[in-house]
């Protein structure tokens, strides 16, 4: 019965109200039949059904005809009065099982009537073999769950265009927030202002797919935050080339409020006691260490004043030629450091000129300085002939290094190599 | 030898390569790496060299578009999903296995022999084979710390000036005789009985027990106080084995030593001169090194499959390939 009264419900929507009551009768009915199957016997029941089916046509022609009529009023009533009887031959059977039969006049009733309204809905069922005419490319099996991108790759515009953009959705996919908002957006509507004013801003086409791998929550920040971002830049006096520089070089720059740009610019100003035109230069040269972690920046700065010594303007020139020392690990710069100034006894003027050894590892710089040891080249006074430069040991490969400063082959430097 | 002909051909399709990345290879492993550090270098080394060459182009995807009650079209393009700007790289860090003969901590350096893929196979035979490795160890007189390794704290300090050569020697030769009884006993026969006797006449034995340390030659190679260098040659060692002979050593010296140095010069056939520096961890080094080893163990197949317990002389011909 209930699978009949499902294919009602589907057929015709219409008549919902009418039929939430025939659900509500039916499933007392069937409590009720469920409870007297136990207590009576089956012939019975038979019986009754029977009587029951002649009465029960009249009430299903009524329904027939105010259905037509469209006499909502009119079956409303109906319907009460059904109702209405249910209840009271209910109330009456309570507690008298004898009485009890009454009930299955309504759940008969209720299935001529089911029976009745499948009859009157023109729309014929289709058969299994019959032919189908509709558009069903609509349709298709639900997306269940999934991780990443591919599963969309093949179906999504968005997703096909930022691949031809370049994007490495691979690379952004671990971030959930990221994936879920990639799928909601569409590439023509909510995309393009965004690409388009990359590309004012002159992020070139090549880079854009770099841009959004790098800095792909751009899509939810407010397109006009974005233009104030860039409009604060050039209040303060950078050019156009600069902002070229600082959004295709470090592209998160843009996350970043103007509030909070102009704080760390103001720190980097007092910290270390910079002019404009230097600040300028420092964020150009270096965007990422802008908008770094500050309290990573905090110690690195602590450590290049206080545990290696540097002064006012050595660490100015550190901050102009290498800026990436204060984003290094600070334990690391410590050691190098460390090698620099106590084992090959450089001071910290001439450290300073060339900071970028800073950034060398200390086990590179380790065993060249040691291989010049060996071979009596170690000679680190500017003023004195057969200078080796602190930058001439750490850079280049190690070929360029055996053949202009140690002047050996790369052979005997490889088994020096092998002796650690 | 010269009877074996290799055929060189020149590949760029990156499939063809990483069928042919699976043996052994010997690297160089410098100090202060980790071997799990040095895995995660050559893999990823590896991957993105891989990764540069021709790979896979992407699989096709079939589309059955347009409307039903239409005739539909049947589309055939490169699938999306398989792009590798979608999916990520062709070859990534999990396609690759790495195992070697000797997990080597931090402060030891020198021969590392590796296995990759299905090279894994002949490090676990190469491992069970029990080869012999062949150490230089430095140490520095005077002075003593908590790890036994110049690295840690000094707990101690004493003079060395009363220490000569000829007290060195005299340890190590003592040393050297006590391990070698040992020997006999951990073959893992009765001593009094014939097989031991017909054990002890072919000379030095394996261990029967893997996890038993055991030292067949010490010697002081170079002496310069307060700095001195010692070849160990030893099986089943641990780093940190190594290091407690130098710190006893400097006991029975009456003063102090802490090791500076572990470098291991010879793992089994392998030497150091055939080892990978970290400069050439890269994808063409790396596959003639594997064709090199395969050479090594082909002329070698004792080491494979270890039917004696008496150590047996390699066959010292090492086919380098240029």
């Amino acid at each position: 019965m209930t699978s009949r009264l499902y294919t009602l419900l589907r057929l015709k929507s219409c008549n919902t109200k009418e039929i939430k009551n025939c659900i509500v009768q039916n499933v007392n009915c069937i409590i009720e039949n469920s409870k007297l199957s136990y207590c009576s016997s089956a012939n019975i029941l038979k019986d009754k059904a029977t009587n029951i089916n002649d009465k029960s046509k009249n009430v299903m022609l009524n329904n027939i005809g105010y259905e037509k009529s469209t006499g909502n009023v009119l079956a409303r009533d109906n319907k009460n009065n059904i109702y209405n009887d249910t209840v009271t031959q209910v109330t009456k059977s309570d507690g008298n099982e004898l009485k009890r039969p009454c009930n299955i006049e309504f759940l008969e009733k209720n299935i001529y009537k089911i029976d009745n309204a499948l009859e009157e809905v023109d729309e014929k069922l289709p058969g299994p073999f019959d032919q189908c005419n509709e558009d069903l490319s609509h349709i298709g099996p639900y997306i269940t769950g999934t991780y990443n991108f591919a599963k969309f790759a093949n179906d999504s515009h968005t997703i096909q265009q930022l691949v031809k953009l370049g994007v490495e959705l691979y690379k952004i996919e671990s971030d959930r927030e990221v994936l879920e908002m990639f799928l909601k957006l569409d590439f023509e509507r909510d995309m393009k202002p965004y690409i388009q004013f990359l590309y004012n801003c002159g992020v070139s086409s090549e880079n854009l797919g770099f841009f959004i791998t790098r800095f792909p929550k751009i899509f939810k920040e407010d397109i006009d935050d974005l233009h104030t971002r860039i409009r604060y830049l050039r209040a303060h006096d950078f050019n156009i080339t600069m902002i070229q520089t600082i959004v295709n070089k470090h592209p998160p720059w843009l996350a970043f409020k103007t509030q909070e740009i102009d704080h760390r610019l103001g720190y980097f100003q007092n910290n270390f006691e910079l002019n404009g035109s230097q600040v300028r230069n420092l964020a150009v040269k270096c965007p990422k260490l802008i908008t770094y972690d500050m309290k990573r920046i905090r110690h690195s700065s602590f450590a290049i004043k206080e545990e290696m010594g540097f002064t006012k303007l050595e660490i100015y020139r550190i901050l102009h030629k290498a800026p990436r020392v204060l984003i290094r690990a600070r334990t690391e710069v410590v050691k190098t450091f460390d090698y620099l100034h106590n084992q090959m006894n450089l001071s910290h003027d001439i450290i300073s000129q060339e900071p970028i050894v800073l950034l060398c590892r200390k086990k590179r710089l380790e065993v060249r300085h040691r291989f010049l040891v060996e071979l009596k080249k170690d000679q680190h006074d500017p003023t004195k002939p057969l200078y080796v430069s602190p930058l001439c040991l750490v850079r280049g490969s190690d070929d360029e290094f055996c053949e202009k400063i140690a002047k050996t082959s790369i052979y005997t430097y490889n088994d020096f190599l092998r002796t650690f | 030898m010269s009877a074996i002909r290799t055929v060189t051909k020149y590949v760029d399709d990156a499939r063809v390569i990483y069928k042919a990345l699976n043996g052994v290879v010997v690297l160089y492993k410098p100090p202060v790496l980790h071997f799990n550090n040095v895995r995660e270098t050559v893999i990823s080394n590896l991957c993105r060299e891989l990764n540069d060459m021709h790979t896979r182009p992407p699989m096709k995807h079939v589309a059955i578009e347009g409307e039903t009650n239409k005739p539909m079209k049947v589309v055939v393009r490169n699938s999306l999903a398989d792009h590798p700007l979608v999916i990520g790289p062709r070859y990534q860090p999990n396609d690759f296995r790495m195992g070697a003969t000797k997990i080597m901590q931090k402060d030891v350096s020198g021969v590392l022999v590796c296995g990759i893929n299905a090279g894994n196979q002949l490090i676990h035979k190469i491992k069970t084979s029990q080869s012999l490795r062949f150490y230089k160890i430095k140490g520095l007189l005077g002075e003593a710390t908590d790890n036994y390794f110049h690295t840690g704290k000094v707990v101690e300090k004493s003079t060395y000036a009363h220490v000569r050569r000829g007290h060195i020697d005299k340890l190590c030769s003592s040393m050297q005789s006590t391990h070698q009884r040992k020997m006999f006993e951990l073959c893992g026969v009765d001593i009094q009985s014939q097989a031991a006797y017909e054990l002890a006449v072919k000379g030095l034995l394996r261990p029967t027990d893997s996890n038993i340390p055991m030292i067949y030659t010490v010697k002081c190679v170079d002496f310069s106080p307060p700095e001195f260098m010692l070849e160990v040659v030893c099986t089943n060692e641990t780093d940190l084995y190594l290091k407690a002979t130098i710190h006893d050593l400097g006991l029975k010296l009456r003063s102090n030593a802490t090791c500076t140095q572990v470098l291991c010069i010879q793992d089994g056939l392998f030497n150091i001169k055939h080892a990978l520096l970290t400069k050439h961890w890269t994808l063409q080094n790396i596959v003639t090194n594997i064709q090199m080893c395969q050479n090594v163990i082909n002329q070698n197949e004792h080491i494979l499959h270890q039917k004696n317990p008496a150590l047996i002389e390699p066959n010292n011909y090492i086919d380098t390939i240029e």
